[in-house]
């Protein structure tokens, strides 16, 4: 795409881009998809940090994204829509037995009460084996990335779905085929567990800080 | 406030934060809320707490171009709807040899189809083990309610049809009745019609059998009377 052209893309708004890609037009589908690329990672990744196949699941969610564009009733509901095709193939990579993880599994078994799937064996992430393919942020980023790891699939989900796509009780409930009370009580469970596993350094934070007020005093 | 009432609001307040409560349930936690530290220490909590995640989500950082890759594969896309159609009898083997060979070259290559493929075999055969796992008692119960189902409707089907034949008759009698001229002369209420088709009713013998009318039928050769 030329660089003019880009910017002619650029400033189109999403729905308006859906609507041209529905159109045959290559140029905006290109662009939708360069739009996308990131968040579609970014939320695989969170549902499921430890897997190696990451990128070609956001692939494939691009893909069916690019292949189905022209089957959207609405335009505007286009963020929903991705989102279902991602949690879709998100419960596909559930429901296969073979998970492609980075992780050394321990013996110990992993329980839990919310966890839908069990015998689920304890594991570690492989840090010396995980590709880079991101960049993590500051110490806290650290830890609520792994609170976030801890929490059942379920939980995990309606967290990204909430705080990473921002959609509403009602869409994540049609996208998790629930309904709006499950998705309720499923975030306020899930947020309760996050302020448990991140409580303890979150008050270590606040110890430290002080400190440092103290030595600059 | 009583701590009764702030076990109620407690679990709303992660709803609240999100704005996803009816007005009247968001006036309560709202109103409590104005008048109990405690609750107000959660929303705090709650707020933070999605302030951090929501930040964490956003410094994950991207070093791919994955959008590259998908878009040099726009062009070819047009064959994976054709491959799409065909992959269900490319399973049951059911193509011709070109075709087969064609699709697995496809599906070499191909990491969209190939995904299809091992979802489409994966559901064929986990309705084939399905099948032939089916615990005989369980398929006893199956059985029986499908027999039971097919009964009830063989039920209703078999009254549909007697009713409907009833009506069938009825409806032909009486149309006949009134208009095959020998019978609508007068009758004698002795009188039993066997064939209601005057030219059949002739060519029958049964007309040799019938009682008395008050007039001989149209062209009848003979008529016999009985007494009673």
């Amino acid at each position: 795409m030329k660089g003019s052209q880009r910017e002619i893309y650029a400033n189109l708004t999403i729905t308006e881009l859906v609507e041209k890609s529905r159109q045959d037009d290559r140029l905006a589908l290109e662009e939708l998809i360069r739009r996308n690329e990131k968040i579609v990672y970014n939320t695989l990744y969170h549902l499921d940090p430890n897997r190696t196949d990451i990128a070609d699941l956001a692939q494939e969610v691009l893909f069916r994204m690019a292949k189905n564009v022209k089957n959207i009733r609405n335009p505007a509901t286009f963020k929903f829509w991705l989102n279902q095709i991602i949690t879709n193939l998100f419960y596909d990579e559930l429901r296969r037995k073979t998970r492609r993880l980075t992780t050394i599994s321990m013996d110990t078994p992993y329980m839990d009460s919310d966890q839908e799937e069990s015998g689920q064996t304890r594991d570690i992430a492989d840090l010396a084996r995980m590709p880079e393919e991101r960049t993590l942020g500051s110490e806290l980023d650290t830890k609520i990335k792994e609170a976030i790891e801890n929490l059942s699939e379920q939980f995990r989900l309606v967290i990204v779905l909430r705080e990473l796509q921002g959609l509403s009780y009602e869409e994540i409930a049609e996208i998790t085929g629930t309904n709006i009370g499950t998705v309720k009580s499923r975030l306020a469970r899930a947020r309760a567990r996050l302020q448990e596993h991140i409580k303890p350094y979150l008050e270590q934070e606040r110890g430290a800080y002080w400190k440092m007020v103290f030595v600059i005093i | 406030m009583e701590n009764g009432f702030c076990n109620n609001i407690k679990p709303l307040i992660s709803a609240y934060f999100d704005d996803e409560l009816s007005s009247g349930e968001n006036d309560l936690v709202r109103s409590h809320i104005d008048s109990c530290p405690e609750c107000a220490d959660e929303l705090e909590n709650i707020k933070n707490l999605s302030g951090i995640i929501k930040n964490s989500f956003k410094n994950t950082g991207y070093k791919l171009d994955i959008a590259s890759v998908v878009i040099s594969k726009l062009d070819g896309m047009h064959i994976c709807n054709d491959v799409a159609e065909k992959l269900s009898p490319y399973i049951d083997r059911e193509l011709d040899k070109k075709e087969l060979s064609a699709i697995s070259e496809h599906l070499l290559s191909c990491n969209h189809c190939r995904r299809e493929y091992e979802n489409l075999k994966e559901i064929q055969s986990a309705v084939k083990n399905y099948l032939e796992n089916i615990d005989n008692h369980s398929s006893h119960k199956i059985a029986e309610g499908v027999i039971n189902r097919i009964k009830k409707q063989e039920r209703r089907l078999e009254y549909l049809k007697s009713t409907a034949a009833l009506f069938i008759i009825a409806l032909l009698s009486w149309f006949s009745i009134n208009t095959i001229s020998p019978f609508n002369a007068k009758i004698n209420d002795k009188a039993r019609l066997v064939s209601l088709d005057k030219s059949a009713y002739l060519r029958s013998e049964d007309f040799l059998f019938t009682k008395v009318y008050s007039s001989p039928p149209e062209g009848a050769i003979s008529t016999i009377y009985e007494e009673d």
